[in-house]
């Protein structure tokens, strides 16, 4: 654990992570409020987040199992129904857990 | 580490990597690696993010976490002009982050595993709800097969997060390509 102590070098490498992790979150903002856009870069980035959010579910719903399926279609139904992301997240994962010990 | 860094993925990476002597490089290194998709979602924010003066423009991204960047968006996309959303919604997370880092710190060991609580279902649900939030008809259908091909085909070729960078440009790129019909 004297590894985890708090002592210069720990930190540094904090301050080194929190660093980068700030130009990530700042870099894409930074790059494009110097560069012009054109319309079709424009609605480009529009389309980024269902795109990066899809990215994220993909690998992480084929990678689960029956159970996780039927909760997400449990989420995707009453969101849809309901617009509500708090109902749906609750509902979800009460699904999760009925649907485990099920299965 | 909580306080400063502020981001989920990362952060656990780097404690897996901790050990004495501390590798320096890679933990530094690999945090800004799994980090590159807020480079993504940063861009996705400039459209509304332009408006706002650059003080809070820069200091709202620093509240970036996966969960509030997709509230956020939902939010803007529906038509909200609130940025600061993103700013509140950080807030939050980034207290609730520190407070609950405090109680793993202390608790750890008798909580045993989230999944006994459907906890690790919570991140996923999430993101399903935006999506839906997200969707705009067919118009969305091809960008968003194309984000899921590439996501699910890199996620198993390559390490870390790279399948997120991928899978976003990829879905985004189709959107680019397409206008001009």
């Amino acid at each position: 654990m004297s590894s985890f102590q708090l002592n210069p070098l720990v930190i540094a490498v904090i301050v080194g992570m929190s660093v980068v992790t700030y130009a990530t979150k700042a870099g894409g903002l930074w790059l494009l409020s110097r560069i012009n856009v054109s319309d079709r870069v424009e609605s480009g980035l529009k389309m980024l987040p269902g795109a990066i959010i899809i990215s994220i579910l993909g690998p992480e719903l084929i990678s689960a199992g029956p159970a996780e399926w039927s909760s997400a279609a449990v989420v995707l139904l009453v969101m849809w129904r309901t617009e509500n992301v708090l109902l749906a997240l609750l509902c979800g994962v009460a699904a999760v857990l009925i649907f485990r010990n099920m299965m | 580490m909580s306080a400063t860094v502020l981001t989920g993925a990362a952060q656990l990476i780097a404690i897996k990597l901790w050990e004495t002597p501390i590798p320096v490089v890679a933990v530094i290194g690999t945090t800004f690696i799994v980090n590159l998709r807020y480079v993504l979602m940063g861009a996705a924010l400039r459209p509304w993010f332009s408006q706002l003066s650059p003080l809070k423009a820069y200091g709202s991204v620093f509240f970036t976490a996966d969960e509030n960047w997709a509230l956020t968006m939902g939010q803007l996309k529906s038509g909200s002009q609130q940025g600061a959303y993103l700013l509140g919604s950080g807030l939050a997370i980034w207290l609730f982050w520190i407070v609950a880092t405090v109680i793993g710190a202390i608790a750890g060991d008798v909580i045993g595993e989230p999944s006994q609580y459907g906890l690790d279902f919570v991140l996923t649900a999430v993101f399903i709800a935006i999506a839906v939030g997200l969707w705009e008809g067919k118009s969305s259908l091809l960008p968003w097969l194309t984000a899921f091909g590439i996501a699910t085909l890199s996620a198993q070729f390559l390490p870390g997060r790279w399948y997120i960078l991928l899978g976003g440009v990829a879905g985004s790129l189709v959107e680019v390509i397409r206008i001009d019909e």
